[in-house]
């Protein structure tokens, strides 16, 4: 035992490049991490405005033309569901108006060979929650844009801050947050079925 | 979009769906009806999400209860009773539930079948299917047969064998919908006419084996109609008394019970009705009486007495009663006089009755609207017939299955093989079907469109709720594509609207047909008075001659009878291939997946037999083998089975191994005089194979010890606290936490225990409303049943009681302090909720709770087993290891304080009801809002017969029950 200690002093020179190799290790590992987390937080990110198959502009049709939300929207003051619209929505105007316009062709076309347009979800609420728009519409007089954002500002619709955490779930805190401010219910049933 | 977890795609399905539904006519052609519009919700307005209701008419078995289907986003949700329905008046029983599992069956028919002669079946076109059967000619009669028809149905099969040449109608195979009691008013009468009983005015009902609260006759209309001249309003109630065999649900539910072998019933109806002309009751015309008595004179009451084992005194009292009452009414069922001489005992019922009184009180006779013709004719023995002389070239068989229910199956295969064309009009593949040449589709009920007639006078609606699941076509328009006038076209839309538009011409509206046609569809059908129904008043000589041939000292045999008996759970089977039916516990012997062979303790002592042995059960050298249960409530020389075992296709797995009792039966298996099928056979013989099978039974014990779970009180001193104006008191002990506080609605339940029958339709309300797992029996075995609500049974003064045990919704709750994670949480509204999310699965709320009505997910829910598009989406789907329970429907709640929130007003009271009160046969559950004084609910949690269930443990539950009324003898 007492023999091996000079032979290790002897190659202490050789410590260099284990620190070196273990320096490079852990800098591909913080490199990787670094890497894994911009993706996360790139796919995060793109999880609140998800990628539509059309760029439908919000802001165009509620800021530019005056569009009420309930245009679209139909069912968002009578049933639990707002409803995203069927193409024939779009095609109200669509089939004369702005038809140049590359986007709605593109439209167009999908609704030509597909029948209806493949919209991204981007408000979800998780399985054992009970939501309700007309509730909150024609129950509580809400604004859509109070649980929405400001969408008429939006190009392609994306979450409200505050209401996003990953894939587009809606957390409870910030549905609490405004039970709480608005006097609204709190208890568990109100919300979870 | 809502809480329900929808991807992307089924969204657009759903938004979709909306079209669907709006769209019956035009995205579903095949159950279209263009012309039959304008609809109630117009296409535009149907909103996704939101549940619609469509009346329609029940067709799990013949009686055409008024049913509300629910529907939402295009998919048929749920099963319920109209309220609006003269037949049902808003109950349903447990089997008109569960026809919702039947639409959406793993088993339905996808396409046209062709059955090869070695049994293999190959999908064919609907077009393919059609011409190969037009192009079949042979020489020889064409017959449908079929199950009960009426209205559009009938008028459709009879139009249908016309075209070929006939005059006559359907041969009709219904086993338990039975003739004998027509045919009895007949030769007693003169009426080709069947009774309707109209129990709900009777003040005394003596039943010879009527299982009017199971599957005899109209079981809803008589169980609601029977709860109404029970309920308690401060006076007397009816006193039934229940004369039969078997144990049945209806026995059991009788004030007074006697077991008698089958076959003796004649004599004690006849002594009966001598004892009434003797004692001066009769309420006859002095002639009639003469002729009566004279007829009379052989049935003594010494022979009945013998020949029943009823001791004359009790007879004696008996008649006594009938002759007191002011409003009796005497039953005869299937349960006793389903043998060879069943229409010599409806004969004798008919005369108790004339004798009685009861005509024109309680009993009314209408006229025959189903398959009448050369009646009592043709039934299926003579169908057999001319099938083996090679008389039949085409043979369609629709709404019934023979080959499962007829005796002597080989002999049925072999006849039905010498028929050129056999064409099966099926949902789902049965016995009968397999054996066909050709298999096609139809629709389920609650896909088509049609007309109904349960009985002269009721019009009853069936509308579609959905769009076809499987590649099915409506029956009738098979048959207007088969028929021999098919070169004329017409379409099934047509005659459907033209059916209708006679029925309003025939009660004489006066308005367009769209005006009607949106009454009906609202009201589910459209109801006419039929006339004042004729009152007997002479008896005709016919009877007097049957009277003469009625042997007055039958032999007495002492061998074993076998009744095969209609099911609760399956009717004459058609049930067994839905699994709500065969884990919902058959609520007499509270045995869940079998259909055990029930034998009377006497008789199992001489065969050493016990629980759970198999049995060899031979007669007429057949046999079958059955698990035997013993229980004091069969005759000792009578054992009983259920129909329903045995079936092809069967959602049973574990009951595989018991045979179809009905093969039993024996091979002249009807009655000459009305063409009923017997459900009895002589001289059985039990043989102990020595292998056994475990039974699983669902309650523990029967006894409640002390512990007063079940109480019952005498009539006398109901009446007497009534008098008094006598309130409950109620029983509240000092506790450490102060109260808890309701906001506007505090939800109760008071549920009458006299009324309750313990039918089950709740638990299997309860099922469909709340997507409840089934576990099958092996899980049901280990105690782990997921059903929210179940029914106990104790006896309590004598009598057999049920009990339905949900969770009491404690105010002390047990289960809430205990659990770590808040998962189960009192509710401002007074609900004991359970926030699945949040559960973790201690199941310490479960080890608290006194009443055990907490089920715990032991194992994972199959979630490719249950068809999607059933669930319903207001519920969370638990999964493995969260407890769950009952919340009092809280969804259905929310519903209705969401609707009443947004048109500004309060929740009324019956506006919100959790499935299990809207489904009671009986009404004997009430719910409502304990904070509203004026509510039903408030008033009747005050009454004197009110208790909670361990009330000393000061739970403080919201659900009062009312305690059973006993009459003292």
């Amino acid at each position: 035992m007492g023999k091996s200690k000079p032979g290790n002093n002897a190659s202490g020179s050789g410590r260099l490049p284990l620190i070196f190799a273990g320096a490079t290790v852990i800098w591909i590992g913080a490199m990787l991490a670094a890497a894994a987390g911009a993706h996360l937080w790139i796919q995060y990110m793109a999880a609140e405005a998800p990628v539509q198959p059309v760029r439908f502009s919000h802001t165009v049709h509620v800021n530019g033309l005056n569009m009420e939300c309930l245009y679209c929207h139909v069912y968002a003051e009578t049933s639990i569901h707002a409803t995203i619209p069927e193409g024939s929505v779009c095609l109200d105007c669509h089939e004369g108006a702005g038809i140049e316009h590359p986007e709605v062709e593109r439209m167009l076309d999908i609704l030509e060979k597909e029948g209806s347009i493949p919209w991204q979800r981007v408000y979800r609420v998780k399985d054992h929650v009970y939501f309700s728009h007309r509730v909150h519409t024609a129950g509580a007089g809400l604004r859509c844009q109070e649980c929405h954002g400001p969408v008429e500002h939006m190009t392609v619709a994306e979450m409200s801050s505050g209401a996003a955490a990953v894939r587009n779930t809606i957390e409870m805190g910030w549905c609490i947050a405004c039970h709480r401010r608005l006097g609204a219910s709190r208890e568990c049933i109100t919300c979870h079925k | 979009m809502g809480g329900t977890g929808i991807d992307r795609r089924s969204f657009l399905k759903l938004v979709g769906g909306a079209t669907a539904l709006a769209a019956i006519p035009s995205a579903a052609p095949r159950a279209s009806l263009a012309k039959l519009y304008p609809v109630l919700v117009p296409e535009k307005e149907i909103i996704p999400g939101t549940p619609y209701w469509f009346a329609s008419t029940c067709r799990e078995c013949p009686a055409g209860c008024g049913v509300m289907l629910k529907t939402r986003n295009g998919n048929v949700k749920k099963v319920e009773g109209n309220p609006n329905h003269p037949v049902s008046r808003g109950g349903l029983c447990p089997r008109g539930q569960a026809a919702l599992q039947e639409v959406y069956s793993p088993g339905r028919l996808e396409s046209p079948l062709f059955i090869g002669g070695d049994g293999s079946p190959a999908p064919l076109t609907w077009d393919d299917a059609l011409a190969q059967i037009n192009e079949k000619t042979a020489p020889g009669r064409t017959v449908f047969l079929s199950g009960r028809l009426t209205g559009s149905r009938r008028r459709l099969a009879d139009r249908w064998l016309k075209s070929f040449g006939g005059s006559g109608s359907a041969v009709v195979h219904e086993p338990l919908f039975r003739k004998a009691a027509s045919i009895a008013n007949r030769i007693c009468f003169g009426m080709e006419a069947r009774n309707r009983y109209l129990i709900g005015r009777a003040d005394y009902v003596l039943s010879f084996g009527a299982d009017f609260m199971e599957t005899w006759e109209s079981p809803v209309e008589l169980s609601r109609g029977y709860s109404e001249a029970r309920r308690f309003d401060g006076g007397e109630i009816v006193k039934f008394v229940h004369i039969g065999s078997t144990d049945t649900l209806t026995a059991a539910n009788a004030d007074e019970e006697y077991k008698v072998p089958p076959g003796s019933e004649s004599l004690l109806m006849l002594a009966l009705a001598r004892l009434l002309l003797d004692e001066d009751g009769g309420r006859i015309d002095p002639v009639e009486k003469a002729a009566l008595k004279q007829s009379l004179e052989p049935f003594s009451l010494e022979r009945a007495s013998s020949a029943s084992g009823l001791s004359r005194e009790l007879l004696t009292g008996i008649a006594g009663q009938l002759a007191r009452c002011g409003n009796p009414l005497v039953l005869c069922g299937d349960g006793l006089a389903a043998h060879e001489r069943g229409t010599e005992s409806q004969v004798s019922a008919s005369i108790l009755r004339f004798v009685a009184g009861c005509h024109g009180k309680t009993v009314s006779l209408l006229p025959r609207n189903d398959s009448p013709g050369d009646f009592p004719g043709y039934d299926l023995d003579g169908l057999i017939e001319d099938m083996e002389s090679g008389g039949i070239s085409r043979l369609f068989v629709y709404e019934t299955d023979p080959l499962f229910t007829y005796p002597d199956r080989e002999r049925l295969n072999a006849a039905m093989r010498r028929v050129p064309l056999k064409v099966a009009l099926a949902a789902t593949m049965n016995e009968t079907a397999s054996a066909c040449d050709f298999a096609l589709p139809v629709h389920h009920a609650i896909e088509t469109w049609g007309l109904d007639e349960p009985r002269p006078g009721v019009f009853s609606l069936v509308q579609p709720a959905t769009a076809p699941v499987s590649g099915a076509r409506a029956a009738g328009e098979i048959l207007l594509a088969t028929g021999n006038d098919r070169e004329e076209p017409r379409s099934f839309e047509d005659f459907i609207r033209e059916e209708w538009e006679s029925v309003f011409r025939a009660a004489g509206k006066s308005v367009s047909f769209e005006e009607s046609w949106k009454d009906v569809l609202l009201l589910g059908g459209l109801w006419t008075n039929a006339g004042d129904p004729p009152v007997p008043r002479r008896l005709a000589g016919t009877a007097h001659d049957l009277l003469r041939k009625i042997d007055p000292h039958p032999s007495v045999e002492r061998g074993l009878t076998l009744v095969v008996s209609p099911s609760h759970r399956f009717y004459d089977g058609r049930g067994s291939n839905k699994p709500w039916l065969w884990e919902m516990p058959d609520p007499l012997t509270g045995v869940v997946w079998d259909t055990p062979l029930r034998v009377h303790p006497e008789q199992a002592a001489g065969k050493r037999l016990a629980d759970g042995d198999i049995v060899k059960v031979s007669a007429n050298g057949r046999s079958i083998e059955a698990p035997v249960l013993l229980t004091g409530g069969v005759h000792p020389d009578v054992a009983a089975i259920d129909i329903g075992s045995g079936r092809a296709g069967n959602a049973d797995t574990d009951a595989d191994g018991t045979g179809n009792p009905l093969s039993l039966l024996p091979v002249k298996s009807t009655d000459p005089a009305s063409g009923d099928t017997v459900l009895c056979v002589r001289d059985v013989i039990l043989e102990k194979t020595g292998r056994k099978k475990k039974l699983v039974r669902l309650q523990g014990g029967y006894s409640q010890g002390a512990r007063g779970i079940t109480q019952a009180m005498p009539v006398s001193e109901a009446v007497r606290l009534h008098g008094a104006g006598a309130h409950r008191e109620h029983h509240h002990e000092h506790q450490i936490y102060p109260p808890h506080e309701h906001g506007e609605y505090f939800w109760g339940m008071v549920i009458d225990l006299d009324l309750c029958s313990g039918c089950g339709a709740c638990v299997v309300a309860c099922y469909a409303e709340n997507n409840i797992q089934v576990v099958g029996k092996e899980q049901c075995g280990v105690g782990r049943e997921m059903a929210w609500l179940r029914i106990e049974q104790f006896e309590v003064g004598g009598r057999k009681m049920f009990l339905p045990m949900l969770c009491q919704q404690c105010e002390n709750a047990p289960c809430e302090p205990v659990c770590p994670v808040y998962a189960t949480v009192h509710s401002s509204d007074g609900l004991n909720v359970q926030v699945y999310n949040r559960c973790v699965g201690t199941r310490y709320c479960s080890n608290n709770c006194p009443y055990k009505v907490r089920r715990f997910n032991y194992i994972p829910v199959e979630r490719d087993g249950l068809p999607e598009k059933q669930l319903n989406p207001d519920i969370y789907i638990r999964t493995k290891g969260i407890m769950e329970k009952c919340t009092f429907c809280v969804h259905r709640l929310r519903k209705a304080k969401e609707d009443a929130k947004i048109e500004g007003r309060a929740v009324r009271d019956g506006e919100a009801v959790p499935a299990c009160a809207q489904s009671c046969p009986a009404g004997a559950i009430t719910f409502g809002n304990l904070n509203d004084p004026e509510s039903a609910v408030s008033k009747l949690k005050n009454d004197f017969r009110g208790y909670s269930v361990f009330d000393e443990l000061n739970t403080q539950p919201s659900i009062t029950y009312l305690k059973g009324l006993i009459h003292g003898s």
